[in-house]
């Protein structure tokens, strides 16, 4: 216990007890108290030492503010660090890194209670797939040709549901040269052609793995 | 890394301003005031600072657990130093695939000279061989002014291995040297003999024939050799997906099951190599012997080939050329193990070029998919599809839940 630490630590309890006697004998002796004369009658060396306290208080405070907010993030940083080099946060270690599952692109067409205004690409892409999955359950339900799957989905004779025929059938999408309110009311009824078409083509699958 | 926090500048500040205005008013009892503040700032400065004096020891207490089960970990704390560390708090590297059920791992603890602290909590075993991370330690002085955040390794694995014994369809070489071939050479199965030439080796003149005739003759063996694998992994954007919240991605369970066929496959003696569809292509060619086989191992656990965590960034190679660069690096005729969750069409478009150019190709894919939504059953239905039309292609699948032991998802796939 002889280090600088322990040495600094000592002296400034003996400067603290010093200055506590004094304050106290400021404070409680008026004799003492107007026996003891401010040291400077400069006021611009007190103007001064106030300037320079309020700069250092100015300086120090927007940093104790922002240091105590930025705390936790740091730590968050760090620790990310020690994981893979730009990777997605993992989060709290407890649990395992949340991936989506298979099929969420649908699941957010197919299962929303809202409905959903989709862009002609997206809604594109969603029917090409919906029509190549009737193709190949078709295929491996009745064990036929691709050719011959196709042919029946173009006759639509593999679903009851006349809107899930219509909706995978070749051209079944909205004609270019169709009218502006054609196009709107094909994108307001889109989400719902094709839960129909998703609902016949899950069925037809079912119905044919039980056979 | 050490640094020092903001709990003692506001008493900083406080000293400051009210020596300041006491000065400026030349008011004593305002400069009295301030000798608190003046204790209060100056406080941090005379604590010791904390040293990373800290070691941890992990153990687990089930080594081989099966897929699902409960695992307890128990982790101790030591302060190795001569001095004590006033606030400790760790928070335990678990694996990325590993989730916790139930305990905690995080603790928090005052340790002195010498002594040790122990918490446990239960993680819940997945397929694949999981290394635990470095854990977290946040080390703080007597006056919380000085932090020291530091890393505590612990070498610790958890290994939920499936082992398999034969490696899957498609792949009928199970023992070094058993796929025979037309050529002759140096094997052990006869296949004809022939006058001598001269450069012929010594130990294939057939010297009974000489004894008995004065002949020189050479005997040719039917030249056997084992057949090249390459276990190629499909780790895109599109297969970092899993059954639901805390639950393993696809690519973890590739990992898995890569590991396994490795072994096996190494077992055999054959050569095998690795290729990862990632951001980037990574190529491994095959060879045999237990350096490359390590080498492998290590391709397979490194983040920045095949990470467990999913990267953020995929600006990548596209799949098509990843896919082109596949095909140029396998030359002859070989044995592809494709591990994919047939996710899209990629996998099935490289499996059927890859047996259009000759080679021998099986796809084992994990299955991730699940019921429960419209969107969910459409892509599960979808994979089963896909699984279909290869198998049409003649493309062997191993459809693995895994749940189920790779082994017997081999054995069924085989007889299907």
């Amino acid at each position: 216990m002889t280090g600088p630490i322990a040495i600094a630590r000592r002296l400034l309890v003996g400067v603290g007890a010093v200055a506590l006697c004094l304050g106290l004998l400021v404070l409680f002796g008026p004799p003492v108290e107007s026996a003891i004369r401010w040291p400077w009658d400069d006021e611009l060396l007190l103007v001064a030492f106030f300037t320079a306290a309020l700069l250092l208080a100015s300086v120090i405070g927007p940093f104790v503010l922002i240091d105590d907010g930025s705390q936790n993030q740091n730590q968050n940083q760090n620790r990310n660090r020690n994981q893979n080099r730009g990777n997605a946060s993992p989060g709290a270690p407890e649990r395992v890194p949340s991936t989506p599952t298979p099929g969420r692109e649908l699941e957010r067409v197919l299962d929303s209670r809202w409905p959903a205004s989709l862009p002609p690409v997206r809604r594109r892409r969603i029917r090409r797939r919906l029509r190549r999955a009737a193709i190949r359950s078709i295929v491996r339900t009745s064990n036929c040709s691709k050719e011959t799957a196709r042919e029946r989905l173009e006759r639509g004779v593999w679903t009851d549901d006349p809107v899930a025929a219509a909706f995978v059938r070749a051209g079944g999408g909205p004609d270019s040269d169709s009218s502006r309110l054609r196009s709107l009311v094909e994108r307001i009824r889109f989400p719902r052609r094709a839960r129909r078409t998703a609902r016949a083509v899950l069925s037809r699958t079912e119905e044919g793995e039980h056979r | 890394m050490s640094r020092r926090t903001s709990r003692w500048s506001v008493a900083f500040v406080a000293a400051v301003l009210t020596s300041g205005v006491g000065v400026l008013l030349a008011d004593p009892h305002l400069v009295l005031l301030s000798i608190p503040a003046v204790v209060f700032a100056v406080y941090p400065h005379l604590t010791r600072p904390p040293a990373a004096t800290l070691e941890i020891e992990r153990s687990i207490a089930e080594q081989d657990p099966a897929h699902g089960q409960e695992v307890e970990v128990t982790v101790t704390l030591r302060n190795a130093g001569d001095r004590t560390l006033s606030d400790v708090r760790v928070v335990d590297g678990v694996a990325p695939m590993l989730s916790v059920r139930s305990g905690s791992a995080r603790h928090a603890a005052v340790l002195g000279p010498g002594t040790e602290t122990t918490f446990s909590y239960t993680v819940i075993a997945k397929r694949g061989v999981h290394r635990f991370e470095p854990a977290t330690a946040v080390l703080r002085d007597a006056s919380g002014g000085v932090t020291l955040e530091t890393t505590l390794a612990a070498d610790t694995e958890l290994a939920c291995r499936s082992p398999i014994r034969t490696l899957p369809l498609g792949h009928t070489a199970r023992y070094a040297g058993s796929t025979a071939t037309t050529d002759s050479g140096s094997g052990i199965e006869f296949s004809r003999i022939r006058s001598y030439r001269p450069g012929d080796p010594p130990g294939r003149i057939d010297w009974n024939r000489y004894a008995r005739s004065g002949e020189l003759t050479t005997v040719s063996f039917r030249e056997e050799r084992s057949r090249t694998t390459v276990c190629c992994l499909d780790a895109r954007e599109i297969c970092y997906r899993s059954s639901g919240d805390d639950s393993v991605h696809a690519v973890s369970y590739e990992r898995a099951a890569a590991r396994e066929l490795l072994d096996a496959a190494s077992d055999a003696g054959e050569p095998v190599g690795v290729a990862i569809f990632g951001v980037d292509f990574t190529w491994l060619a095959p060879a045999t012997g237990s350096h490359h086989v390590a080498t492998a191992h290590r391709t397979l656990e490194d983040p920045e080939t095949l990470p467990i965590v999913p990267p953020t960034e995929w600006d990548g190679t596209p799949d098509d050329a990843q896919a082109r660069e596949l095909r140029t690096r396998i030359g002859p005729p070989t044995t592809v193990l494709l591990l994919s969750p047939l996710l899209d069409e990629f996998p099935l478009e490289t499996a059927r070029t890859l047996r259009a150019e000759g080679h021998s190709v099986t796809v084992l894919s994990p299955d991730v998919t699940t019921a429960g939504s419209l969107g969910r059953g459409v892509a599960r239905l979808r994979r089963e599809n896909r699984i279909d039309a290869l198998r049409r292609a003649g493309v062997p699948v191993v459809d693995w839940e895994p749940e189920t032991p790779l082994e017997t998802a081999i054995r069924r796939g085989e007889r299907r």
